[in-house]
Parts: C-alpha cells; structure tokens; sequence
C-alpha cells in the first residue's frame, strides 16, 4: 500500500534548532470559531455541516490559493492514520471521536493546520518548538482575522466568540507547551511547582499513554514469560485534546514530560493569557536548570549510573514498551542538554518521542498492531538512534 | 485540599454542580472524580444531606426539574444536557439558557465579559446570518412536524441563498 502524503515529511517542531531552551518540547496555539447561523457541529444536520465544510474550503482557496497545503476530508483518512495525525499533534485526540463530514487543512511543513467541523467550525492550530508563542498567536491572530474578513463568526457582545464548550467561550484561545523536566520530577519537586502554578489559573499537568481508560494491570512476576512489559496496543501512543481530558496528575506523568496549559479564556484577553504563559514557562526552565544543577552537584554519581543504564538499555534492548522507551529517551535527553554524553542530537530525541508511537510504528515501518510486533520494532529504532551515543 | 469526597487523598479536580441554578464547587482527588462519573445516578458525598429545609424546596425542585426539559429552540438541545456536559448546541443556547450559562460560566471562567479581540461585521451580513439561523430553525420544525413538502421548499430556499452569498460575499 502506498505511503500516505501525510507520512512523507517530518514535522517542523521535530527539526528544531539546537539553541532553543531545552525543557521546552513543543508549543500549540489553539483557537476555536464557528460560524454564525449554524448549529455546533456536534448538532448539525449532515446537510449543514457539508455547507459549512465548504463555504470555508471556499475561503481557504481564497487565502491560500498556491498552497503547498492540503485539505484532507476525514473520509479519505482510515482510524489509523487518524491516529497517526494525534500522534503527531497534527490532529487533535477529538478528531478520532467526531462523527460526519469533517476534514483537516494541512499546511507545508505540518505545523499550521485547520480543523473542519470537529467540536467546533473552525479550530486552528500552530504547533512549533523553535519559536516563541507570541510568534504562534501572530500567526494564529493573522489568519483568524482573515477568515473573519470573509465569514460570519458567532459572536456575543458580552460573551465574545461563541464555542460549543463553555471552557473556551470567549477567546476561544488556548495555549498548551510541553515541557521535559526530569531534574524537578527526580527530585520529588513536583508537588511544588503544582503549588507554584495553581494561582496563576494555569493548569500544570501530566501526561496519559492512550486513550481516557486505567491501564491494565501488568501480569505478576513469575507468569512464565520473560518479555519485557509492554502495554497494549491502544496505550503505546500519547495524544493531546483541546480541553486536556487526556491529562492526568503531574506527578503521575510518563517519561518526566509536562503539560501547561491556559485555562481562561473569558475574562481575560488573548495578550494577558499569553503573558501568564510565557511568565510560567521561563519559571519552569529557570526552576528545572536550578534542579539540574542541584542534581549534579549532590548526586552526581547516582544521576550518572542513571543515564549510563538507561543508555546500555536504549542501546541493546530487544524489546521495548512504550512507558520504558519514553523513560529511556528522557534520561538521555537529559543527559545529552547537560553535556554529559556525545553523538546524540536534539533530532533524534524528537524523533525517539514521536515515531515510538504505535501508529507511527505501524504506518511508517509496516508493523501489524501487536504488542510484541511493535515492541521488537520499537527496540530496533533506538538501538539506531542511540548506536553512536557515547558518555563522556 | 483534601478531597470532600474520601477526605484522604489530596484534591486535585475541581467540579462545578449546578442545583438550582446555583453552581456549587467541589473539590476532589481522581478516584472520586472517576467513581462520579462512572455512577449513572451522580455522586453522593459523605456529608449529610439537608433534611430540614426538604419540604420548603420541593416547589423550587419541580421548577427546576421543569427548566432542565426546557429545549433551544436553536438546536433543540435540553438545559440538562447542558449543565451535564458544560456544552452548547447552538449560538441560540447562549440566549435561551442565559442564566444556567451565566452559572456554569462562573465555575469555569474568571470573568463574565469577553475582553478579548472584537468581532467586527458589518449589519448586512449580520442580517443575513440571523435569517438563515431562522430558516434552518423553521426548516427543522417541518421536518419535526412532517410537513415535507414545505420542508422540501425551504430546504430549496436555502440552498438558493448559500450559493448566492457564496458568489456575492467572498470576493474574488
């Protein structure tokens, strides 16, 4: 079966420069429009949401009519490769739960895209890594204003841009970063930070592996299989939603990653909303290079014996689940940012973090979704990542 | 915080209840949350219900039992359903369910006034809007009524209308 269009090309947050902060993984600048004079897509008529489907294929034609983008309709698009769009923040984890005529604008370099007729009309989304988010919500604010210039928003005088969950009516505007910040999970700082956070109304959370169901429980020691534990299928990907449903507590979080996201978007502008952000963000680096360096000086040696076993591991597995891999991949991330190893850049973490997913294991390499087809395949790939890594 | 439900483990989910229009907060730890949402019949906390003041709220109850049938005639969309999922149907929920989204909106929000970037359109277009919101509203009640032929009509009627606009609003 030939490969997807969509799977040809690497996302832009993927290949970042190396000068940029790095607890900061990526960035996302949300915001949600409907048109006026139509029920919310989880309402519309079939009938209705073609129309509003293809009056605003009208105005993407007209806003980018040479576009190296591309609109994909959902029905073009299997389960699977809708996962695969999740994994890659191309899609946001509601796109695989809507139902009827709804599709995805997916510009050059994958880090613009348009959601049609998800929860909302009209959602757009700039996920990055290499640039400020002030640079995302420009960008955000820009093309909004255009698509205002050529249809009817749902607009209230008190309320402002009318959405279906009352969580973003306003606004309409979320922002979301993900942070890798294992010097102040290691330390059991955790706690405090989440303190830190909570006046300011931002929500500062964990991440899930899967979909929004408990995990099973692992089978018992001594069950007569020597493999590895690897999860289930459906829990070897790691999806975010607009509304951070698929979240959890921060300090039960997976591979150390973190999730701020805004929370107001009614009773506060969009450049106040970006200053709470910003603000919080360059506290949590500020607080994790401190934890760092606390980490190195009092425990250098344990930190060291950490990254060396985690290293032989990504470098010799046979069989790697996805909790295990994101383990692996965020000791050596923390390794490689304070130049304790060598051979090893910020790419391949990127990519460590990305193609470690199932779908992306399934789509790109060809592996049938089986935990112990995709475990091989999984070890396989960070053997070659990691292959030239060396401690220094 | 501790959880208001178990008062063992630390709160870290704020939900908002609305009982008769008023949004009460509760404050709860994961498990609790997850033992609410997985109870079809809601969540019974620990503390002890009111008893006294029972009789005299029972007007008040069937009142408001009475609102949450109320549906937009938008969209259709129950008040219920709306308090239950803190989601709207429509652009005309706003207006039909003003006060339960004025309540909702104090539990999730910091403010009740949009202070975010202003939405400018001009009255033709605005006009225009509002008058195809209403033939789609009609629309749907013939369809409810069965009157298919009129239906068919202003079914007809629309589509005229969106291919108008379509030529005539977007430039190009």
């Amino acid at each position: 079966m030939p490969l997807h269009p969509l799977t040809k090309s690497i996302p832009r947050w993927v290949t970042v420069p190396q000068n940029i902060s790095e607890p900061v993984v990526l960035c996302q600048c949300v915001l949600a429009r409907n048109l006026a004079g139509f029920n919310f897509p989880g309402r519309c008529h079939e009938e209705e949401r073609r129309v509003v489907e293809s009056r605003i294929l009208n105005v993407l034609e007209k806003i980018f009519p040479h576009s190296e983008g591309r609109y994909y309709s959902a029905s073009d698009l299997d389960v699977n490769m809708m996962r695969f769009l999740a994994e890659r923040r191309i899609a946001p984890y509601e796109f695989l739960g809507a139902h009827g005529t709804r599709g995805i604008y997916v510009a050059k370099e994958q880090s613009l895209t348009i959601v049609v007729n998800m929860t909302d009309h009209l959602q757009f989304r700039v996920v990055s890594s290499g640039e400020p988010l002030s640079r995302l919500w420009e960008t955000v604010d820009a093309l909004d204003t255009q698509f205002g210039s050529l249809l009817d928003y749902a607009y209230h005088e008190q309320l402002g841009y009318l959405t279906s969950s009352l969580r973003l009516v306003g606004t309409g505007l979320k922002f979301s970063v993900l942070l890798h910040l294992p010097a102040i999970a290691m330390l059991g700082e955790t706690p405090r930070i989440t303190g830190l956070l909570q006046p300011k109304r931002l929500s500062f959370r964990g991440l899930v592996l899967g979909e929004p169901r408990p995990l099973p429980a692992a089978p018992a020691q001594g069950s007569g299989s020597l493999a590895a534990e690897i999860e289930p299928v459906s829990f070897q990907s790691m999806y975010l939603d607009t509304l951070g449903t698929l979240q959890t507590e921060a300090e039960q979080t997976i591979g150390n990653l973190f999730l701020l996201n805004s929370q107001d978007t009614l009773g506060v502008s969009e450049g106040e909303c970006l200053f709470q952000i910003e603000q919080a963000v360059s506290t949590l680096v500020r607080e994790e290079e401190q934890a760092r360096e606390r980490l190195l000086g009092s425990q250098r040696v344990a930190l060291m014996d950490r990254i060396g076993r985690a290293l032989g591991i990504a470098r010799s597995a046979r069989l790697l689940g996805m909790r295990e891999a994101l383990m692996l991949a965020s000791m050596i991330r923390l390794a490689a940012a304070m130049g304790l190893v060598t051979g090893c850049n910020r790419n391949a973490l990127n990519l460590a973090l990305l193609e470690c997913q199932q779908a992306h294991l399934q789509i790109l390499r060809g592996i049938p979704p089986e935990p112990m087809a995709l475990a091989p395949e999984r070890a396989r790939m960070f053997r070659a990542l990691f292959a030239g890594t060396e401690m220094n | 915080m501790l959880c208001k439900s178990c008062l063992k483990n630390p709160a870290s989910i704020k939900f908002t209840e609305v009982v008769d229009g008023k949004a009460i907060q509760h404050y709860l730890c994961p498990e609790c949350y997850k033992a609410l949402q997985e109870t079809p019949s809601g969540f019974s906390f620990s503390v002890p219900s009111p008893t006294l003041h029972e009789s005299a709220t029972d007007k008040t109850d069937a009142s408001a039992e009475k609102n949450k049938l109320a549906r937009c005639p938008g969209c259709g969309a129950m008040a219920s359903q709306l308090l239950e999922s803190a989601e709207a149907g429509c652009p005309t929920c706003f207006t039909t369910f003003g006060r339960e989204i004025n309540t909702l909106l104090e539990g999730l929000q910091l403010g009740a006034v949009h202070r975010g970037k202003i939405f400018k359109c001009d009255d033709e277009r605005l006009r225009y809007s509002k008058h195809m919101q209403e033939k789609r509203v009609l629309l749907r009640q013939m369809i409810q009524e069965e009157n298919y032929e009129e239906a068919a009509r202003l079914r007809d009627e629309i589509a005229r209308m969106e291919a108008e606009a379509q030529a005539s609003t977007i430039p190009g």
